[in-house]
């Protein structure tokens, strides 16, 4: 008895005893503005756009930082000198150091998977406040040497004379010096994103003409949404440059003007020649940050705290990366919410993630497809998603897409669209490097 | 074995291990070690009896007073120093003391943990040996200088002798401290080691030891002999006549340039240092004393030594107990935690300060302004603060990179939610002070939290006027600029609550400042009596005086710049707009020439917009602008630089007075305070109140009657001078 409170901090007893899984609620998300990538914020790290991002949730949402238990980040391209940003966030940005931290990489998967994992552990009743998140700054990623560099200069370093150190530097190929840049590739098959993304618009038959006209509607609908004035709530100010002196409030990446006809004239960049996927129907490189706020129920209740929603449910899947590397959400999806007991229609808001044009079609049809739904699914067609119900405020292709902080934004706006919409339900699903796919139930209330 | 030792003073603890005899300091009526004579007696009657032990193999002084080993000697001596020979006298008694442990036939060993400055730094040099911790609050130096005196326990003798002769310079020159680290690598102290191992690492160097003592040098004649390492640019430039003639030369040259030979202590500690390493100890230590006593008697050290005495007083907060926990507890726990943020509105150059020194203290701000261009300069310029110090190596990358994120930028009042105090630096206007006080009460969640107004001059009971909790606004007066200047002015009204008062206190003394707290009035303390000053100086102009007659009149009289040049800093709009508050106030007696009202409406802002008394080329002040004389209907005279300063002046003392009077001040020790620390009253002449008791009160009165009769009401003399 006397120990009742600390038991229920932890889930097993707390099953034990027979009480309720807590709630998980969205007390707040916020992102920074996507901006292209090596621009406005090349002077930016991911540690400076994170952790301003971090302490302005806070602060807007207006909880007491010392209730906060954990700090769970996502990036996909880490800094080396600071491998645990999560905790450098609490360190750096003066957050009480009572907060931990950890980092974690799961693709363009990661902060989904930063909010899983804050969920759960909120739902076990072993947190009550956790930060989750990410960010990508392209524009601020180590450049590795070769390893033929790398072995030399470990060698180096422990040779003992004069005499092994000279025989070693006569050993050297400067070539082995030229930095190497991070290549964007799938290392388990060695081809691009944007080569995977071709195999699945050749195999599912996604006519370039179908891809413009999505890319089009991304940035109409984004470019509608800003003006609207939808993204106030979302997208925090930056200042940045080196003195500080660009002030950026706005994606920069959105054109309000692009037309299915001009996207119609871009030349391909993957297949030069058979291709399909252009610059302007793929998402660009992108720097960001984005973050939530993540609350159990009876905390919210305690502070009297207003919510965005709930997180209901999360599920990964894992595909043949030879097959079709980013077909995951069409596997996530229906799976969720069978699971869930939801049908396709019960969904008042679906944020399916734009890689590519082409990879959403494909996830699309995919979900239509008879053949593919029993093949793979072992369940009966899913169904056409009606097109209104679809990123409605646009997606990655026009608001750009930083690889670690993508998940987070989508819960956020997914949540404000439901809002708005007086919806119930919203579904978030996101492909992801490495063959994955992940989907995410969200509710309002 | 120690049974006859007694400490009379209860300070000593003397206690022998294994023959070695371990002197203990703690002195429990204090909050550190300081010498008093009691103390110096004690160690004069217990020393020989320990020396004469015939099995003694070792002595190690040390302290177990949390992180002090000794601050020095306790102010309390000086006030024995009445007259020269009184304070030779002084210094050959520390002698004598002190070569106890130099002159000992076994080793001595200082442990020191914490604090070691002034004499208690003199006493580990006396010894053999010295080890130090790695803890931070160790901190080694010789402040004396900043006593306006020098080392008086050999400090001047030993320490060229131990470090050499630049090292030890620029130590007692400028009575900087060191850490432990930085004491290895001048070889102040021989070894450098964790806390916890202090006193067994003393007493096994001091066992290491026995029969080898390391003596120093008598003098460092022709070439040096000091102790650490070989160090060939030391022997080029010290082991050589030559080359100390060249020390000499360049010591005084830059100590004439910070002082502007206002401060004799300097140049005395030179001069001891100097022609002490020339010739025996003995000899040494005689010219040290000599040259101490100069020192003690001067009326530069009285004014430093009264300085220091307000200081310290200034520091402890002046509410009760249960009022300063309840404070702490409820508006600064959580900010020293990182749990909250303190609001900052406006991001000019005082909001910008104000975030950078809380920043700097690793307190995490919220800064506001209603434009981001706004927020742009502010950033900047805390950034380029603290990039300044990174590329100074003051700090390290990370340090750097860590406090300007503590400084948040924001355009939207809701990020103030959890803020417990807010400080307002917004524009001087009442109305816009009541509108952003408004949205602070709409936005933060604790209807207790605490606005701070940073106004120079709007009455504070005016702002608390539209305030929910009027108990809750207190007066928070930096200076500009404010990472530099040292004071913060509280003003309370008299709704002001004890909380919010030492809550702000408590603020105000973790961004590391000088603190006075006053009363509500007009210009409250600071303003007021510069304003009068300012006003006076421009009263000169008026009547023909030169802008350059004026200010080098001042700067004479030892303030850091003149009168004019500083209404060109501040901003002549800005100063125009005070002295019309102030007018407003005290028409019957503050005088100011209309010309003002139209230069500052030609757009002369001073500095900011390189127009103002003073022509700017490439952002630096040149010559005086001789087309602003066009407002004055009158030819330039040659004023006589005495009777500007005294106009100047006078007119100042006699407002500070007038303060003290009217309770604005409570104490002539704050007016003191507010006046050198706030508005650069010179430190060698103590504050105004300390240096009108030198000039004579009476005196003071006499002279501003002559005045008054000349040039109006404002010198009229106020009624502390009748005491």
């Amino acid at each position: 008895m006397e120990n009742n409170e600390s038991q229920d901090r932890y889930g097993e007893n707390r099953k034990n005893s027979g009480s309720k899984n807590e709630r998980v609620a969205v007390v707040g998300a916020v992102r920074s503005p996507f901006v292209k990538s090596f621009g406005v914020f090349e002077n930016e790290t991911a540690l400076s756009l994170s952790l301003r991002v971090a302490t302005e949730l806070i602060a807007r949402t207006g909880v007491q930082a010392s209730d906060i238990d954990e700090c769970i980040w996502g990036v996909v391209i880490p800094q080396t000198k600071n491998a645990n940003l999560a905790r450098e966030i609490v360190l750096f940005s003066g957050l009480p150091t009572t907060i931990a931290g950890f980092t974690l990489n799961k693709a363009c998967n990661s902060s989904l998977q930063t909010a899983e994992i804050a969920a759960d552990r909120i739902r076990l009743g072993k947190n009550q406040l956790v930060l989750a998140g990410g960010v990508e700054v392209l524009s601020d990623v180590p450049i590795p040497f070769s390893d033929e560099a790398r072995r030399f200069l470990t060698k180096m370093s422990r040779a003992k004379s004069f005499k092994e150190r000279l025989s070693l530097i006569g050993s050297v190929n400067p070539k082995w010096f030229l930095p190497k840049p991070p290549a964007l590739a799938e290392p388990f098959t060695g081809l691009t994103m944007g080569d995977h993304a071709e195999i699945m618009c050749v195999k599912n038959n996604i006519s370039r003409a179908r891809q413009d006209e999505l890319a089009y509607k991304s940035h109409n609908n984004a470019a509608k949404a800003t003006e609207a004035g939808h993204l106030k709530d979302e997208v925090i100010p930056i200042w940045c440059g080196k003195d500080k002196t660009i002030f950026v409030d706005k994606d920069n990446m959105i054109r309000s003007e692009s037309t299915v006809d001009a996207l119609s004239k871009l030349k391909p960049v993957f297949d030069r020649k058979n291709g399909t996927i252009t610059a302007g129907n793929a998402s660009p490189l992108t720097d960001g940050a984005s973050g939530l706020l993540l609350a159990s129920e009876s905390y919210v209740k305690d502070k009297k705290l207003p919510v965005l929603g709930y997180l209901v449910d999360f599920i990964t899947v894992g595909v043949d990366p030879n097959d079709q590397l980013l077909i995951g959400p069409a596997y996530a999806i229906p799976k969720l919410l069978k699971k869930n007991n939801l049908s396709k229609d019960d969904i008042d808001v679906y944020e399916i993630h734009e890689a590519f044009a082409g990879q959403v079609l494909s996830c699309l049809d995919a979900m239509k497809n008879e053949k593919f739904c029993k093949e793979k699914l072992n369940m009966p067609p899913f169904g056409e998603i009606p097109a209104e119900k679809i990123n409605i405020q646009g997606g990655a292709i026009a608001i750009g897409h930083p690889f670690g902080a993508t998940g987070a934004r989508l819960i956020g706006n997914a949540l404000r669209i439901a809002n708005r919409k007086n919806g119930k339900y919203a579904v978030v699903a996101v492909c992801a490097a490495g063959g994955m796919g992940m989907a995410v139930l969200l509710e309002t209330k | 074995m120690s049974s006859n030792l007694v400490s009379k003073s209860k300070v000593f603890q003397f206690k022998f291990e294994n023959n070695i005899c371990i002197i203990d300091m703690n002195d429990e009526s204090k909050g550190v070690n300081s010498f008093t004579l009691e103390m110096l007696a004690d160690i004069d009657e217990n020393m020989p009896k320990i020396l004469s032990n015939e099995k003694l193999e070792g002595i190690i002084i040390k302290s177990s007073k949390y992180n002090c080993f000794a601050a020095g000697a306790d102010i309390s001596i000086f006030k024995t120093f009445t007259s020269q020979e009184a304070g030779e006298k002084g210094s050959k008694d520390l002698h004598r003391i002190m070569n106890y442990f130099a002159n000992a036939k076994v080793p001595t060993i200082a442990a020191i943990h914490g604090t070691c400055l002034g004499g208690g730094l003199e006493l580990a040099l006396a010894c053999h040996y010295r080890i130090c911790t790695t803890h931070s609050s160790t901190q080694l130096g010789l402040p004396e200088v900043q006593l306006g005196i020098l080392p008086g326990g050999g400090g001047t003798q030993r320490l060229p002798r131990v470090i050499g002769i630049t090292q030890a310079l620029d130590l007692i020159l400028t009575g900087k401290k060191v850490d432990g680290k930085k004491a290895l690598k001048i070889g102040l102290v021989d070894d450098l080691v964790p806390e916890n191992q202090l006193y067994e690492k003393a007493i096994a160097l001091c066992k290491k030891k026995k029969g080898n003592i390391r003596r120093l040098p008598s003098s460092l004649g022709i070439v040096t002999s000091m102790q650490g390492n070989f160090d060939m640019q030391k022997i080029a430039l010290e082991g050589n006549p030559f080359g100390r003639a060249m020390i000499t030369k360049q010591s005084r040259a830059m100590v004439m340039k910070s002082t502007k030979g206002r401060y004799p202590a300097p140049l005395k500690a030179l001069e001891a240092v100097m022609r002490g390493v020339e010739m025996p100890m003995e000899k040494g230590l005689a010219i040290e004393a000599k040259l101490f006593s100069e020192l003690v008697v001067s009326e530069e050290s009285r004014a430093l030594v009264h300085i220091f005495n307000i200081m310290t007083a200034a520091k402890k907060n002046p509410y009760t107990k249960a009022v300063q926990e309840n404070a702490k507890k409820e508006y600064i726990d959580v900010l020293l935690n990182g749990d909250s943020s303190v609001g900052v509105l406006g991001a000019g150059l005082m909001g910008s300060g104000i975030s950078t020194v809380l920043a700097e203290k690793k307190v995490r701000t919220v800064m506001i302004d209603r434009e981001s261009a706004g927020l742009q300069r502010g950033l900047k310029s805390v950034s380029s603060y603290f990039e300044e110090r990174f590329k100074k190596r003051r700090i390290k990358w990370f340090e750097r990179d860590s406090q300007i994120y503590r400084v948040s930028p924001s355009m939207d009042f809701t990020t103030l939610k959890t803020s417990p105090i807010v400080i307002e630096a917004v524009f001087e206007d009442v109305k816009i002070k009541h509108d952003v006080l408004k949205k602070c009460e709409n936005s933060i969640a604790n209807p207790n939290f605490i606005f701070a107004t940073n106004t120079s001059s709007l009455p504070i009971h005016k702002i608390a006027a539209g305030a929910k909790k009027p108990e809750n606004v207190v007066g928070m007066h930096f200076f500009s600029p404010v990472p530099k200047m040292p004071l913060v002015e509280i003003i309370t009204t008299d709704k002001t609550s004890h909380e919010a008062a030492s809550a702000v206190f408590d603020l105000a003394t973790k961004m590391g400042k000088q603190i006075i707290v006053v009363n509500d009035g007009p210009g409250f303390y600071t303003t007021r009596i510069l304003a009068f000053q300012i006003a006076e100086a421009l009263n000169i102009l008026a009547e023909g005086g030169k802008i350059e007659d004026v200010d080098n009149a001042m700067e004479k009289f030892g303030m850091p710049v003149g009168p004019i040049t500083l209404l060109d800093e501040v901003g002549i709009d800005v100063g125009e707009h005070i002295i019309q508050v102030l007018f407003e106030a005290f028409s019957e007696r503050l005088k100011v020439p209309n010309e003002i009202e139209n230069i500052a409406k030609e757009d002369r802002k001073g500095r900011k917009n390189n127009k103002g008394f003073y022509c700017y080329v490439d952002n630096k002040k040149d010559k005086p602008d001789s087309s602003i004389y066009k407002h004055f209907n009158m030819e330039r005279i040659n004023f006589d630089h005495q009777e500007i300063a005294d106009r100047c002046m006078y007119v100042f003392l006699n407002e500070a007075a007038r303060c003290l009077d009217e309770k604005i001040i409570k104490s002539e020790d704050e007016g003191d305070l507010g006046a050198i620390f706030g508005l650069g009253f010179p430190p060698f002449l103590g504050g105004p109140f300390h240096y009108a008791k030198v000039l004579g009160k009476k005196n003071v009165k006499e002279k501003l009657k002559e005045l008054a009769q000349k040039h109006g009401k404002r010198f009229e003399p106020a009624a502390y001078w009748n005491f």
